[in-house]
């Protein structure tokens, strides 16, 4: 049941908790469960809107577990589910998923922090704090692909949004944290 | 040399592998060190990308998750077991109500014959159903035995 790399299938586990062991479950969450929280972080800042939305996106992806196809990963399909479950969070809270605008015009003034002029600033540093700035569409792509090293291909599964849609996402997700680095270089 | 410089979706796909080789780009990067200066910045943006920390998550979500999802299967058995036994009574309730009526002539037909043809006629009944009950448990466990097996060669 188990196969090369030493996990177990996700037929096998599917199966086992189809058939009623539902403590199989935990397999799953612990598998996939930092992917998950890199969707929900990169999302939301509450830390009780993110216990909300873990337990409702894994309820969801138990509910309907019959009904997945093995057509991709179980990681990846419950990756979707927990995109699409947070992107719906935003939506009701009207709290913007996409607008890059402000998020431009906020990153640019990153470095005028009195505190942080005196420091020499770490680019990592910098970085970490212009992710935090992006829109949160933009910095869980980033995300996917450059922490979780997903496959553009992958995060359409995920996202359900055109490969194209998504490159041209990152390509300008990418120029902003490059410049962001580069502005705050100048400035030192 | 080409004034016109490399585009930056051109340089991050370079730095990612999502360009077949081209040698108008490496002809232009070996003579142009404005370009090489932008492609090794983008350079440094990727590896600093990965260095950048992940959130220490604030709760345990396993323990958090599981504690959902068995609340909601033992809700869900609960349902289906009080829907099951509840529907059963109903039958049998139903089916006991209606046959009041029949109860003193099948007495009757017992009390007419001989005690010797009346153990006979339990006897049989009771033969047959016992040979019934056991077929059909058989089946089942026949039956559940091969689902059992065949879910769990998983298909590769
Ligand atoms: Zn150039």
């Amino acid at each position: 049941m188990q196969n090369e790399s030493g996990h177990l299938t996700d037929k096998a586990v599917v199966t086992d908790i189809l058939n009623g062991n539902v403590q199989a479950f935990a397999v799953v969450v612990k598998s996939t469960e930092k992917l998950v929280m890199q969707i929900v972080n990169k999302m939301t800042s509450n830390v009780d809107d993110r216990k909300d939305l873990v337990q409702e996106i894994y309820l969801k992806a138990y509910r309907n577990l019959a009904s997945f196809q093995f057509k991709s990963k179980l990681s990846t399909w419950i990756a979707n589910i927990a995109y699409n479950t947070t992107v719906n969070f935003l939506q009701k809270k009207k709290i913007p998923v996409t607008g890059i605008e402000g998020a431009i015009e906020e990153i640019s003034h990153l470095n005028e922090h009195p505190e942080q002029e005196t420091i020499k600033a770490e680019a990592v540093e910098i970085l970490h704090e212009a992710i935090g700035k992006l829109p949160p569409l933009y910095k869980t792509l980033i995300t996917l692909y450059h922490l979780e090293e997903l496959s553009n291909q992958e995060i359409a599964v995920i996202t359900e949004l055109p490969e194209g849609t998504i490159k041209s996402y990152l390509y300008r997700a990418r120029k902003i944290l490059k410049d962001s680095i580069e502005q705050q270089y100048k400035n030192q | 040399m080409n004034s016109n410089h490399l585009s930056d979706e051109l340089l991050q796909a370079c730095l990612l592998n999502e360009l077949q080789q081209d040698d108008m780009v490496d002809t232009h990067l070996r003579f142009c060190p404005d370009c090489r200066k932008r492609l090794e910045e983008y350079r440094l943006l990727f590896t600093h990308i990965k260095e950048v920390e992940t959130e220490p998550y604030a709760f345990d979500s396993t323990a958090l998750v599981m504690e959902a999802v068995v609340h909601y299967a033992q809700k869900k058995q609960k349902r289906k077991a009080l829907f099951y036994w509840g529907g059963l009574l109903f039958l049998v309730v139903i089916i006991g109500s209606f046959s009041i009526p029949f109860i003193p002539a099948v007495l009757a037909v017992f009390r007419s014959q001989s005690l010797i043809t009346s153990l006979l006629f339990t006897g049989t009944a009771v033969a047959v159903f016992l040979f019934l009950w056991t077929d059909l448990k058989r089946q089942y466990k026949s039956k559940e035995e091969q689902l059992f097996k065949n879910n769990l060669q998983p298909k590769l």
